[in-house]
């Protein structure tokens, strides 16, 4: 075989060898790069979708928050939890009633705000996530890929690890902070919360979360304690029932000894409270 | 058998040289155009997929004739069963005025479970239709409990082509 002869088997072999590099250069380099193209940003509106859902919760939460303040309330005549000593049960009554001698100045500003931070405290504890983690499967039709063996294998994570267990237990974990009036609301802040961005490394978004809610007109107790005041202490109690029934219909009196014990419906809840006729009755401050 | 002015085993070789560089060629472009490796391996987003939950965000803050948003009907439906009936009727209205494949059988559902008791199903589902843009919230109610709130398109042989375009 001549020189000339050979150039065309030749080029034929170089050709495989040339072929063979490029293939090889070409996988290698782009094996590298494992970005899921727009996984990024869906995983960041995903995040986004749940952070706005976190705050409505928290918002319609401090609204049935301060429903149930109210009610506790109005069930201890004003004052929050355990502020007041209260009456023992007996056969004929099962309720239990502050005693308002044992009570200090009502603050019922102050009352509320302890009673609707104690119920918020509880719609936060019980918060539910509804992340869904997104499906690599029918996002990027990763099932056909791996049998190429272009990207690496997916590992399933454990239920209790998953994105939605983390980011309701960061929301449960959350503290209320403040608690400030600015005009008729309340204003209520909770500590920062920090959610990891899914499938990424390092990546998150702050919730700092705060809501509102309307201050409750309270007047209705100013007008049942000057009602007490000016009708039943030291008075007959059939003169008080009278003038508070006259007052406040539906109510119910009952009177053992000296106590009354006083039941009386509003539109803040029933206000449940005893009172001695022969000892004065704390102010509203 | 050669020459020295030219190859005259030309013909011998020429064949399976060629042959041999046809099935080389094919062979490699089976690689770079059928498998393509060529390609960036990085996967791209299908487009349905890039879909958010505003749907049942805003359908759950939206102000009904009664001048309540939807979630506050809901919280007081969970507590007074006669609200129910007004409910359902505000849901109605609204998920009639959502996006949907006209063509198809399409149907936005909305389904409400109370600690995962069924509380209230609003839409019509069709027997093997498929579920898309599913999305869930979650609403705290009077009584502490949690109600949950799933939005779905259930639509009769829908194509993604006709998800894409009209929902």
């Amino acid at each position: 075989m001549n020189k000339k002869a050979i150039f065309l088997p030749m080029f034929a072999f170089l050709t495989v060898f040339i072929l063979l590099s490029l293939l090889y250069v070409i996988h290698d380099t782009e094996a590298k790069k494992s970005d899921l193209i727009g996984l990024n940003a869906i995983t960041l509106l995903k995040l986004n979708d749940e952070l706005e859902k976190n705050q409505f919760y928290l918002d319609l939460a401090v609204n049935q928050a301060s429903k149930n303040a109210l009610k506790k309330l109005a069930d201890n005549g004003g004052y929050s939890s355990s502020r007041c000593e209260k009456t023992k049960t007996d056969l004929i009554d099962q309720d239990q009633y502050i005693l308002l001698e044992t009570c200090p100045a009502l603050k019922l500003e102050e009352e509320f705000k302890i009673e609707l931070k104690e119920e918020l405290k509880i719609y936060i504890t019980i918060f539910e996530s509804t992340y869904q983690e997104i499906n690599l499967e029918e996002s990027f039709g990763l099932k056909t890929t791996e049998f190429f063996k272009l990207t690496p294998k997916i590992v399933k994570i454990n239920e209790e690890y998953s994105y939605k267990n983390l980011y309701a237990e960061a929301f449960r974990i959350s503290n209320i902070t403040n608690i400030e009036k600015q005009e008729d609301k309340i204003i209520i802040t909770l500590t920062s919360i920090v959610y990891p961005i899914e499938k990424t490394s390092g990546s998150t978004l702050t919730l700092k979360p705060k809501t509102k809610t309307q201050i409750p007109d309270f007047k209705v107790y100013d007008t049942v304690y000057s009602s007490i005041m000016n009708n039943c202490l030291k008075q007959e109690f059939q003169t008080c029932k009278e003038k508070l029934i006259q007052e406040f219909p539906g109510s119910e009196l009952v009177q053992s000894q000296n106590l009354i014990k006083l039941k009386i419906p509003t539109d803040l809840g029933i206000i449940k409270l005893a009172f001695n006729t022969n000892k004065p009755i704390p102010p509203i401050v | 058998m050669f020459n020295k002015k030219g190859d005259l085993g030309l013909p011998i070789y020429f064949l399976p040289t060629v042959a041999f560089f046809a099935i080389i060629l094919f062979i490699f472009s089976i690689f770079f155009f059928v498998i393509g490796v060529t390609k960036n391996p990085n996967l791209v987003i299908n487009p349905e997929s890039f879909s958010d939950e505003s749907k049942i965000t805003t359908l759950v803050k939206t102000q009904t004739s009664q001048n309540i948003s939807i979630a506050e009907i809901i919280i007081s439906s969970a507590k007074d069963q006669t609200k129910k009936e007004l409910l359902e009727k505000e849901l109605k209205i609204l998920l009639s005025k959502l996006p949907k494949p006209e063509a198809r059988d399409a149907n936005w559902n909305l389904d409400i479970k109370i600690e995962n008791q069924d509380f209230l199903n609003t839409g019509i589902k069709t027997v093997g239709a498929k579920d898309y843009y599913k999305q869930s919230i979650i609403i705290p109610l009077e009584s502490k409990k949690l109600a949950k709130l799933d939005l779905y398109l259930n639509c009769y042989g829908c194509s993604i082509e006709d998800i894409r375009r009209n929902a």
